[in-house]
């Protein structure tokens, strides 16, 4: 089973595949191609609804299988953007993820807007019930650090940037620590479509019921 | 549907039915989806949320239920982005 952790727990060496995993699968189209199906779903059920966590899970999960096309050890590390919050942080480093910026033109503007706290991630993770955690988290702690990377990242086709993986892989582990922590909380319908059984917009053979468990997907968490 | 105009910190926002649309809808709330938004006579795109909050394309993570609140918080965050930059080029040529 793949171990997703923190990039500040990379070795050099899995830090270079996978940065060089993240320009195969540009060359491949996959990076576009899944800037564009982000963007074109947008407005559709994978934000502000209930299916926004399990859409984006089963959307790292098939990029991560990409990734380790290029090298099977592979898993998509993740950025805590509450903890690691400075714009000269070595994640913006040239010889990681900075290097996407001129490379790839996507316009950072680092620091244009407020990342969230840890306060803020503490309190989400002691709500009682599903329909509360998401919707707090997709708001107040997945939104601010899509503003605060600016460029690309700020808009509906922000896989295209690569820091979009590692902040929403982070987001898939605030919920899978939420769902460890709270074993017997239900899936909550935000809506119509967006019930625990109905298809995920794109991957209609998928379902929130089919992702809830990340362990039966293939991988887990260094926090776990 | 009459067009909303605005100047604000410089620059001009319009809200305006978009063109042959406006007689052909009968409802208030569907006439609303066919206004189109402009910043300094540029088109900028946008959506609604399931909830019926606005993003923009470019700006898609702030979202609110006021259009024209949303585009005075654009300009607000294009600028700041834009200082930035600024700074980082100086910052290297220095």
């Amino acid at each position: 089973m793949g171990v997703r952790k923190t990039y500040r727990n990379l070795t050099d060496a899995e830090r270079n595949r996978f940065v060089q995993a993240l320009y195969h699968v540009k060359s491949t189209g996959l990076v576009d191609q899944f800037a564009q199906m982000h963007a074109g779903h947008f407005f559709m059920n994978i934000h502000r609804s209930s299916h926004f966590l399990p859409w984006h899970r089963e959307m790292l999960r098939r990029f991560e299988r990409r990734l380790q096309q290029f090298h099977p050890d592979i898993t998509i590390p993740y950025w805590a953007s509450a903890a690691r919050r400075s714009t000269s942080d070595p994640l913006w480093a040239n010889s990681f993820l900075g290097q996407f910026n001129s490379a790839w033109n996507l316009g950072r503007a680092l620091g244009s807007d407020t990342l969230p706290t840890q306060q803020q991630v503490t309190t989400n993770r002691g709500r009682g019930t599903y329909d509360a955690f998401w919707s707090e988290l997709e708001r107040d702690i997945h939104n601010p650090p899509h503003r605060w990377v600016e460029g690309v990242m700020g808009g509906t086709a922000s896989p295209g940037d690569p820091v979009f993986y590692l902040h929403h892989c982070w987001i898939d582990m605030l919920w899978a620590r939420w769902q460890l922590a709270h074993p017997g909380a239900p899936f909550v319908s935000s809506g119509a479509g967006a019930g625990l059984n109905d298809p995920l917009m794109e991957w209609p053979s998928s379902t929130p019921a089919k992702v809830l468990d990340h362990h039966a997907l293939g991988y887990t968490y260094d926090i776990e | 549907m009459q067009p909303e105009r605005q100047e604000y910190k410089g620059h001009r926002i319009e809200l305006r039915p978009r063109e042959g649309r406006e007689e052909s809808r009968a409802r208030e709330a569907e006439r609303e989806e066919e206004r189109e938004l402009l910043i300094d006579d540029q088109p900028v795109r946008y959506g609604q949320l399931p909830d019926g909050l606005y993003a923009l394309e470019e700006y898609a993570f702030d979202w609110t239920d006021n259009l024209m609140d949303l585009a005075r918080r654009f300009i607000d965050y294009r600028d700041r982005a834009e200082e930035i930059r600024r700074e980082a080029e100086s910052g290297e040529e220095n």
